[in-house]
């Protein structure tokens, strides 16, 4: 039986002109990775978005950590501060990782 | 008048402008017709490319510039100028905040390359010659409008908060002077002066002959994302709506005072006044979602995109181009 060691998973959903400011948030707090997905289109609670655009201005992308407990927090606030200005959801999974020492 | 009305008809004939037309009819009848994001961006890069190209070819080959500092001159001035301007009439007769009537006027300011390159393709069916150093104007106009358009809103967010402070600043940055517009267009400019006729003769096969089939499939998509903007959106009440239609004209009035001032041709004082009337959608809707996230996104993008480019495409250019030809024969030198 493979050990397994318990994580914190950050999804942030954000605006793709704001992904820098993520990325450097990520970073700074000492999150040891994170993957971005591009996301397709989606509706939010006052309009909808479709990702067939000239201008990535409306496009939005998926950032994807996995990390500590404590760093989780310190990701998290400040995260939440970005998203008082620019669109944005994240969301904190408790999830299993197989090689502890990579996060 | 029966000119104008001519000249209008052979723009509205031609076939990127048909395209144009085919796109947003498609687009308002809600067909599934989609060009994928990547072609989208792949053939505007395209366009800027070649135009960027042909025109420092041009210039290398020892096509003169005489005027082309008088130009770039003016073209900086409208650029940093017009969103002032904007900035007063949206403040005035809309009831936009300051950091949405501060982003549209930025968008008002900065210039459209694809209604410019469109302008290039309609002077050369009324084989109407230009200078080819208008590229590097186009390039020069992308960005002066932000940093005024930038300077607006701090000035109101410092009235109302004088510890305001905007973040972003590396970001936004690199987003204002190097935004792929600004580095395909003076990229391949400069490749082409180095290069010359020599090396558009190497190329010409990718770069001249497919230009006007490609800006015919750019311009379907154009229409097909104009008129999606447009059945989107719900901010179009009668103040915005009007400044949309009435600031190019605004615009292209100043730039054709400008290249009477410093003496333009007609081709290229059209240009110009096309580069005064357009407004951004690519370079600036990015730069003020980084710089002013509470500006409301939807109206700069549908009043640009679904309003002011199809009527710079369809009426403006014929229009502007008449304008010029009638002032540069009159008051010209």
């Amino acid at each position: 039986m493979i050990a397994l060691h318990r994580r914190r998973r950050l999804e942030v959903i954000i605006e793709t002109p704001a992904r820098g400011l993520v990325i450097d948030a990520l970073e700074r707090n000492g999150a040891p990775g994170y993957t971005v997905l591009p996301a397709l289109g989606g509706r939010g609670l006052s309009s909808s978005w479709d990702r067939n655009q000239l201008t990535d201005a409306a496009n939005q992308v998926m950032i994807i950590a996995i990390v500590g407990a404590e760093v989780a927090d310190k990701i998290v606030a400040a995260v939440a501060s970005l998203l008082d200005d620019y669109r944005g959801v994240i969301s904190v999974t408790d999830v299993e990782v197989v090689r502890a020492g990579r996060f | 008048m029966s000119e104008l009305l001519s000249v209008a008809g052979d723009n509205l004939l031609s076939p990127p402008i048909l395209f144009f037309v085919l796109g947003m009819a498609a687009g308002l009848l809600r067909s599934d017709l989609t060009i994928p994001e990547a072609v989208g961006k792949s053939l505007a890069l395209y366009l800027m490319m070649a135009i960027g190209f042909k025109g420092g070819a041009a210039m290398g080959g020892g096509e003169g510039a005489s005027g082309v500092i008088g130009a770039m001159a003016a073209g900086v001035a409208l650029s940093f100028f017009m969103p002032v301007i904007g900035y007063g009439l949206l403040r005035a007769t809309t009831r936009f905040d300051s950091d949405t009537a501060a982003a549209v006027s930025a968008h008002y300011g900065s210039v459209s390359v694809v209604t410019f390159v469109t302008a290039v393709s309609f002077l050369g069916t009324q084989m109407v010659p230009h200078d080819e150093y208008m590229v590097a104007v186009v390039a020069l106009m992308e960005t002066p409008a932000i940093v005024s358009g930038l300077l607006m809103a701090q000035l109101a967010a410092r009235r109302r908060d004088p510890g305001y402070r905007t973040r972003a600043g590396g970001q936004l940055a690199r987003e204002i002077l190097l935004n792929s517009s600004v580095v395909v267009l003076v990229g391949a400019f400069v490749i082409g002066w180095l290069t010359g006729d020599s090396g558009l003769e190497r190329v010409a096969p990718f770069i001249v002959a497919p230009f006007t089939g490609v800006l015919c499939l750019f311009l379907l998509d154009m229409g097909l994302v104009a008129a999606r903007q447009l059945t989107g959106s719900k901010v179009l009440a009668t103040g915005p709506l009007c400044f949309a239609l009435y600031m190019p004209l605004i615009g292209a009035s100043l730039a054709l005072a400008a290249a009477l001032l410093i003496g333009l041709s007609t081709g290229s004082a059209t240009l110009l006044a096309v580069l005064g009337a357009s407004a951004s959608y690519i370079a600036v809707p990015a730069a003020m979602r980084i710089a002013l996230p509470k500006a409301n996104a939807a109206v700069y993008l549908t009043l640009s995109l679904a309003v002011t480019f199809p009527f710079n495409v369809l009426i403006g250019i014929p229009l502007y181009f008449a304008a010029a030809r009638w002032l540069t024969a009159t008051f010209g030198s």
